[in-house]
């Protein structure tokens, strides 16, 4: 057995924050331990009643740790008593000493703790594997990480400090290397950077991250069997399409609501559009009005069903021929891909970034040009039209990776066999 | 010794004088004094006087000349208020023999209360051909916006003349205090940037002037003034009281105030006294004798380092993160450089040392953390580390200067240790976009400005197309990265402390080198990014900063006039 001691960093808990990297995250801590690993999962909250004034750490279980942690500088990533943290960070480090550090991201934790691992090691003239996981831009772009322009939300294909000051106009071309070549600096003492997609391992070698410290895995999926497909009722077509996800601007629910204006009253007639995600109160007024009024002048067409459990999934994807992803931004290896294709549903999706990579078009699902909503529905009219094509897509589907087979990869990667 | 004798007659309050008239045996006394001795200790001098011929005189004296006793003498009033006077005419020698009168307040009348006989017998000495001539100035007013001291014998006043177009700007100033006047040293029309707008003030002349009353002299007894100014038919007054605590500071700014940025007479204006007084000011203001300086060293750093850095830090001081962030990355810098930050910026006194506190223990690059609760200026920041720098090279070094590659100690070095004759050298600097922020330095005259020598930086903003690698002899290197040997840095004296903020401290360095038979490198192999005015952030609003700029390329210039032509003149022939 390894004698390797692995500690996780996640930006927050699956149990409290349901996003990607989390849930990718806790997967790994799950499998790297059932398969006697001694392995450790650090998350970051931000919840002040559970934490101790002495101590950042609250433990959910023996090997389960909560790190407290209030993130003000999104520019830099930097906590706001930065100091303490990485105090309290080296004493955490002290106590668990692990021999790899994998972090999943810096966000909430501070960018520092992946230097303060560093000092760790020096400090006790130990090898610690720094393995640092990119789930987003979040180096290369300020905004949100998502590499596209403020306001326009046209997309952006590549860092460059003068560039970004236009879309910051309150910082100069000065900020924007300050901060490139402190993040650069940072992840200077990362042993090996992780992608899980081609299309982000390849923003960030143009960004400047050494190829050969990059590798590509993607995030595993449980395994599970595939759905069959839904019944159809006589004269039925394959009509029913579904949104899973938040609900903001850069996941173009928009799009997809504006795509029934192009379609003719035949279509409009069966076409069914199932909506599962919250987050639209949190949107911007005229965000959720343009929302409101689609779903109004649709209303025989589109459901909102609100805020969805990930056990739920099976039903919903059950009731659903086609799930699409309208994303106006690139993603990364985005998780409702992945559950969609383990469930055996074909997908529409934009074709850019990370889901033009996860699902080929005529494959597993189809194209359509992002931010078009007349290219969608002429991809949904032939989606309802061709008969053949969704049988051939939904054999085509293939299991998509494992938690194991990520898992390996991983284990392959910070040297252990098993 | 015969005392003065005399009578006052009459003495009439009339358009803001005090008009007496009377008449004076003063004998062989060629020296007397005439003045008014106030109820508060002021004496208060003529303005205007007028001596005539007196026959009644003449007759009571049974004297046979032609002298011209009788006189009319016209004081100001505005130092005056309602109180007893006393009219003093004498010599410096014994005041016994002065002649004293006291005036009540109730004697002084108005023109239009004299009885008829008293208006005639004016009447009849007006009509004396000599008085007749005599016609008083118009009053002008005039304002004072400030006064204060520059030193202890130098003071400033800065105000306006309501000229209602008649008064030109030919007119005499003169400081009056008590029985002196003096004359002001430097007097500078012009029209104030502030007040530009202002178009009520049209009329006004605004002027500022520098009075040296003298180190003997000193600024003692003279609390109490009065400024006139005075041409052929004009007279002005105005009290001069210190009233606002100025800081010296607040007081530069008031000397800047006076340059106007779009006249582009600027040279003239520092010529004309603001010059000195700038840095008469500046000397002060970057005083530092009873300079407490506090060290904190961090780390150990090499026992015996190769180069020393000194980082002056104003402003913003969140840059000792970046640099230090990469510099624990280059294992060569660790070991060969001493690295030594001055915190000239009295503001972050406290929070400079917390911000290290914090970010020493994760990024562990040791350093000398200088401190002083004052801010003394670029050149002193850098001489004071330089005094703390163990390393035979010093490297100045900005803030905002950020390396872009490792082992940048030890190559910059390979190259520097073989210059022949070097003095001092310099790197390729760069902008965010990649384009020359520094390639070296040269020289160009300005038409613009008086035709002075300015530094330019080549090729600044252009993309890098220099692709040779050769370092070569320049005029002069920036300062935001000067390598220069600490032996020669201490044998010139440092950089010169004269300039205010932090410009042409580089090139005076270069040129002062020069002097001595030393040459100035550019070496393009190194590079480095520069984000150029990150590391200070302004003093206060940009046309200040200019004006300041334009000081020191002022002061530059009249120093190095002939040099840089040589320089020039070297380093054309050569390319």
């Amino acid at each position: 057995m390894s004698s390797e001691r692995i500690l996780i960093i996640s930006l927050g808990h699956p149990d409290f924050s349901k996003g990607g990297s989390e849930i990718a995250a806790y997967h790994f801590y799950e499998e790297m331990n059932k398969r006697g690993l001694d392995t450790y999962f650090l998350a970051a909250h931000n919840y002040p009643n559970i934490h101790r004034k002495e101590n950042r750490s609250s433990y959910l279980s023996e090997k389960e740790i909560l790190f407290y942690t209030q993130m003000n500088n999104f520019f830099l990533f930097q906590t706001d008593d930065w100091y303490a943290v990485w105090h309290d960070f080296k004493n955490l480090l002290n106590h668990i000493k692990p021999t790899i550090v994998q972090f999943h991201h810096f966000l909430h934790l501070g960018i520092e703790m992946i230097r303060e691992t560093k000092n760790y090691a020096i400090d006790n003239n130990v090898d610690v594997k720094i393995v640092l996981t990119f789930h987003e831009y979040a180096l290369i772009c300020a905004n949100n990480g998502q590499m596209i322009k403020t306001g326009s939300n046209e997309l952006c294909s590549r860092y460059n400090p003068i560039a970004c000051s236009v879309c910051f106009p309150d910082k100069g071309p000065a900020d924007f290397l300050l901060r490139e070549l402190f993040f650069k600096s940072i992840i200077d003492v990362v042993d090996i950077f992780v992608c899980p997609s081609h299309f982000l391992m390849e923003r960030y070698i143009n960004w400047g991250v050494d190829q050969q410290k990059i590798v590509m895995i993607d995030n595993g999926q449980e395994a599970v069997e595939k759905l069959p497909k839904r019944k159809l009722v006589d004269g039925e077509r394959r009509c029913r399409f579904t949104y899973i996800g938040q609900i903001n601007p850069f996941k173009g629910l928009d799009v997809l609501l504006n795509a029934l204006d192009y379609l003719d009253e035949n279509m409009l007639q069966q076409v069914q559009i199932h909506v599962y995600g919250s987050g639209l109160s949190n949107q911007t007024d005229p965000y959720r009005k343009t929302i409101k009024k689609l779903c109004k002048t649709y209303k025989k067409n589109v459901r909102m069903f609100g805020r969805y459990q990930n056990e739920d999934l099976p039903e919903i994807l059950q009731e659903t021929d086609w799930v699409v992803m309208p994303s106006i931004w690139w993603e990364n290896s985005p998780l409702v891909i992945q559950e969609s294709l383990k469930y055996g549903r074909p997908l529409l999706v934009s074709n850019i970034g990370g889901m033009a990579e996860k699902v080929t078009d005529g494959k597993n699902g189809l194209h359509f040009p992002k931010n078009n909503p007349a290219a969608l529905a002429r991809v949904i009219k032939q989606a309802m039209n061709d008969r053949g094509l969704y049988d051939t897509l939904y054999q085509n589907i293939e299991t998509p990776l494992t938690i194991q087979e990520s898992t390996m990869q991983y284990l392959n990667l910070y040297g252990i066999k098993t | 010794m015969i005392p003065i004798k005399g009578s006052l007659d009459f003495v009439v309050h009339h358009d803001q004088r005090i008009i007496l008239m009377g008449w004076l045996e003063t004998g062989d006394k060629c020296n007397q004094r005439i003045f008014l001795h106030g109820a508060q200790d002021i004496e208060i001098m003529p303005e205007d006087s007028a001596w005539y011929f007196r026959r009644d005189v003449n007759t009571s004296l049974n004297a046979e000349d032609e002298i011209k006793r009788g006189f009319v003498f016209a004081f100001p009033d505005n130092a005056l208020k309602n109180e007893a006077l006393v009219f003093v005419v004498g010599d410096d020698d014994d005041e016994k023999q002065w002649f004293k009168k006291n005036i009540d307040p109730h004697q002084i009348r108005k023109i239009e209360a004299l009885s008829d006989t008293e208006a005639d017998f004016i009447g009849n000495i007006f009509q004396d051909k000599s008085a007749k001539r005599h016609q008083f100035r118009n009053r002008i007013e005039m304002s004072i916006d400030h006064f204060f001291w520059l030193s202890d014998h130098c003071f400033v006043v800065s105000g306006g003349i309501d000229t209602e177009g008649h008064f030109g700007k030919n007119g005499a100033f003169s400081v009056i205090a008590g029985n002196e006047k003096i004359s002001p040293s430097s007097i500078i029309y012009g029209e104030r940037e502030d007040l530009k707008d202002d178009s009520k003030i049209m009329t006004d002349t605004d002027f500022i002037l520098i009075v040296e009353v003298g180190p003997e002299r000193g600024r003692k007894d003279l609390d109490r003034l009065q400024l006139q100014v005075r041409d052929k038919n004009h007279v002005g007054y105005a009290q001069l009281t210190l009233k606002e605590k100025l800081t010296l500071k607040e007081k530069s700014k008031i000397l800047l105030s006076h340059i106007d940025l779009d006249s582009g007479k600027f040279f003239s204006v520092f010529d004309g006294g603001i010059g000195l007084a700038l840095s008469a000011l500046w000397d002060q203001i970057y005083a530092s004798d009873d300079l407490k300086i506090d060290i904190k060293e961090y780390g150990n750093p090499p026992a015996d380092p190769k180069v020393s850095l000194i980082v002056p830090l104003y402003g913003r001081i969140d840059l000792i993160m970046y640099q230090m962030s990469i510099f624990a990355n280059d294992p060569d810098f660790l070991k060969h450089a001493q690295l030594i930050y001055v915190l000239d910026d009295p503001r972050q006194y406290k929070s400079v040392w917390e911000y290290v506190e914090a970010l020493y223990p994760v990024y562990r690059v040791p350093l000398k953390l200088i401190r002083y609760d004052k801010n003394l200026g670029y050149a002193k920041a850098n001489n004071i580390g330089a005094r703390h720098a163990t390393a035979n090279i010093l490297i100045l070094m900005n803030s905002d200067v950020m390396p872009k590659t490792v082992n940048w100690v030890s190559q910059s070095l390979k190259i520097f240790e073989v210059l022949e004759n070097v003095g001092a050298a310099g790197i390729k600097l760069l902008y965010e976009d990649q384009t020359i922020q520094h390639q070296g330095m040269v020289f160009e005259r300005l038409p613009a400005l008086d035709n002075a020598w300015v530094n330019i930086h080549p090729g600044k903003n252009m993309s890098d197309t220099g692709h040779n690698k050769k370092t070569v002899a320049v005029p002069a290197v920036t300062g935001a990265f000067l390598m220069t040997p600490k032996s020669i840095y201490d044998a010139v004296g440092g950089l010169d402390e004269g300039y205010i903020l932090g410009d042409f401290e580089d090139s005076d360095y270069c040129l002062k080198l020069y002097e001595k038979g030393y040459l100035t490198y550019y070496i393009p192999r190194i590079e480095m990014y520069h984000l150029e005015r990150q590391s200070q952030s302004m003093v206060d609003t940009l046309r200040n900063k200019k004006k300041i700029t334009l000081f020191n390329c002022w002061k530059h210039f009249f120093r190095w006039n002939d040099t840089i032509e040589k320089v020039t003149k070297e380093y054309n022939n050569e390319q």
